[in-house]
């Protein structure tokens, strides 16, 4: 495939959103939600070309979406939203991205900051040691034969829940409560089922973490204590998705889905964009894969709250009801959703792909939690391992015009070769810790590649989100101490 | 031509590598040694350990993704990590008159040793290899190749 660097027509809709007019084969056209500083840097990679691509996928519906921490990715850019419709609409593995359900998990804690500061490298070496971050490290406790997995793709948070990670209340602070229908594990490879197994309860590596932090900032004091969040209070946040498990799947799919492309007749303007219609056979196992492997990445962030939880008790010596760390909530940033939404004043049942995404449910929707019900959905955001991260919910607007939706986090702007260069010769972890924060991580070569300066201003990102009115800003928290693969 | 056989490019989330080999099998052992080396240091991998690998494909590219994702899978599961790989063969087996369609297999062996924390370094975990871009083809008197690994 040749990669012509075709000039893109790109118009200003306003202050924070940008338009792709629809020309040659896109059905619709693209919005991309950026400022006048963001979309200079967006247009330097191939990104709006990517959501062009999207376009021309049969059943889109209204426009091909992206947030403003968009960047290049496999197919759809990272950062992208599409709804289809499900008669005669798609469904591509590639809108939803090689780990499927990653995500985050906030937890808030009954602990300010001032009585933990000095026990911070203390609880980060418990946690390096209590949570397994990747290839040959694994916990003694998880032992799975494939019947017991195959429960875990079925139920999701709840089958850790049944097995002790945790309580029956912590179901109800997850997205989708922890388990997405339709899982049938029969769909997933014996391949991906014993990288599953080697993998359950393991955090990964890359830009995945368990973060400590604390609440540093609140824009909205309302909000945020429906939130139960408070300045200076402890925070945890802990992002990873379905491992090996997920990847693999998401390959298997690829095969299937180039094969169903062709077969369908469908064009694509990028291999990677392959799909089926969502009523196809290769559709419907490919949407009960992607429920089984997001299951198993709601039950691994499940597993892993348990043992943030254990930590914190065992180190501080603290009982469970006055540490209280609890979900405020966990959702995907990478999935594909049914959900109704209004078009046009008729409501639709859409197939929404969000790929680096955030759902943003407003307050009064009847999946939002209902203790959050006068607010909206916490939207998770967060930033580089340095800086900060951000809490937000979901609004109206966002409803209308992104399907609810928002972004998911940083986005990258630097390869991982320049980051590199950048750090040579620079101690990172000796940066970090002259700025309060604490790391350990088992390669620490990647931490080179995870610099702040390789990823976009988080805060950036979370203004334009909170201007273009589809997320309201809450609340800020920053980093005391991080574990990483 | 680089004396390795192979080396990185970059992409801003993730990385690649071009491959370059005398001929189809040192292409595919090539690239397998640059996988390698984006994953570990591999002069502390000792042989202790021999695979025979066999995978199919329905065209080259296929067949190069499949065989990297081989080393993706034994790394997760098994926890093993290649130094050395040597292709016995890469056929082309020919379409069915109004049955299957033609593709590709290979075998190879391969040799190296259980990942142990203590002696050998991780240097990046790989997700995935991807369809991005991704080139298999002869130019002139050698073969070429292209992967992006999604990290």
């Amino acid at each position: 495939m040749s990669e012509e660097k075709v000039k893109l027509r790109m118009e200003r809709i306003d202050d924070y959103r940008w338009r792709i007019p629809k020309e040659g084969g896109m059905r619709v056209d693209g919005i991309i939600y950026a400022d006048e500083k963001m979309i200079e840097s967006i247009k330097e990679d191939q990104s709006p070309q990517q959501v062009a691509n999207v376009a021309h996928l049969p059943g889109i519906v209204s426009h091909s979406l992206a947030m403003p921490d968009i960047h290049w990715g496999y197919g759809f850019p990272i950062g992208g939203v599409a709804a289809f419709d499900i008669d005669e609409g798609v469904i591509s593995p590639g809108g939803v991205g090689y780990d499927i359900n990653c995500g985050v998990r906030l937890l808030r804690s009954g602990l300010k900051h001032d009585e933990v500061s000095d026990k911070m490298r203390n609880i980060v070496n418990t946690l390096f040691q209590n949570i397994p971050t990747g290839v040959g490290s694994k916990r003694k406790d998880i032992k799975l034969n494939e019947k017991e997995e195959k429960k875990v793709l079925k139920e999701g948070a709840a089958w850790a829940v049944s097995n002790g990670f945790g309580a029956k209340e912590d179901l109800e602070f997850i997205e989708a409560k922890g388990c997405l229908e339709g899982a049938e594990p029969e769909v997933i490879t014996s391949r991906a089922l014993e990288r599953g197994r080697s993998q359950l309860g393991t955090l990964g590596s890359g830009n995945h973490f368990v973060e400590v932090g604390y609440v540093s900032e609140i824009y909205d004091k309302e909000v945020a204590s429906v939130l139960g969040l408070e300045k200076d209070y402890i925070t945890v946040v802990i992002h990873t998705g379905s491992r090996g498990l997920g990847y693999q799947v998401c390959d298997d799919f690829l095969k299937i889905m180039i094969n169903a492309a062709r077969e369908y007749g469908i064009e694509l303007p990028d291999r990677q964009l392959c799909c089926a219609p969502i009523k196809s056979e290769q559709g419907k196992s490919y949407l009960s894969a992607m429920a089984c492997a997001a299951n198993f990445a709601f039950a691994n962030r499940q597993i892993i709250t348990h043992w943030v939880r254990e930590t914190f008790e065992d180190v501080l010596g603290i009982g469970k009801n006055r540490l209280g760390l609890n979900i405020v909530y966990d959702v995907c940033h990478n999935i594909a959703k049914f959900e109704t939404h209004n078009i046009d004043g008729v409501n639709k049942r859409l197939c929404v792909h969000r790929k680096g995404a955030t759902r943003s449910f407003p307050p009064n929707h009847h999946d939002t939690p209902d203790p959050y019900k006068s607010v909206g959905q916490p939207v998770l955001v967060p930033g580089d391992m340095g800086r900060y991260s951000y809490v937000m919910v979901g609004t109206e607007r966002s409803m209308t015009e992104t399907f609810g939706s928002a972004c998911h986090g940083a986005g990258r702007m630097m390869s991982r070769h320049a980051a590199k260069k950048s750090s040579k010769g620079r101690s990172i972890l000796k940066e970090l810790e002259d700025h309060g924060i604490l790391v350990r991580a088992t390669g620490y070569a990647t931490l080179a590649e995870e610099i702040s300066e390789a990823y976009k201003d988080v805060a950036e990102v979370v203004d334009i989100v909170h201007c273009a009115g589809i997320g309201k800003k809450i609340a800020q928290l920053r980093p005391l101490g991080v574990i990483k693969g | 031509m680089t004396e390795k056989g192979y080396e990185f490019i970059n992409h801003t989330a993730d990385l690649g590598i071009l491959v370059y080999g005398k001929d189809l099998k040192e292409l595919f052992a090539n690239a397998a040694c640059g996988l390698s080396d984006i994953i570990t240091d591999v002069s502390r991998i000792n042989e202790k350990i021999t695979k025979e690998i066999k995978v199919e494909g329905i065209d080259l590219e296929q067949l190069m993704i499949n065989w990297l994702s081989e080393f993706l899978y034994y790394y997760e599961v098994d926890s093993l990590i290649f130094k050395r790989y040597v292709i016995i063969y890469i056929n082309n087996v020919e379409a069915e008159e109004g049955g299957k369609q033609s593709f590709f297999t290979l075998k190879a062996m391969v040799y190296g040793e259980k990942f142990d924390l203590e002696r050998h370094i991780i240097n990046t975990e790989i997700k995935a290899v991807t369809y991005h871009q991704i080139e298999v083809r002869r130019d002139n008197d050698h073969w070429r190749a292209r992967i992006i690994f999604d990290l």
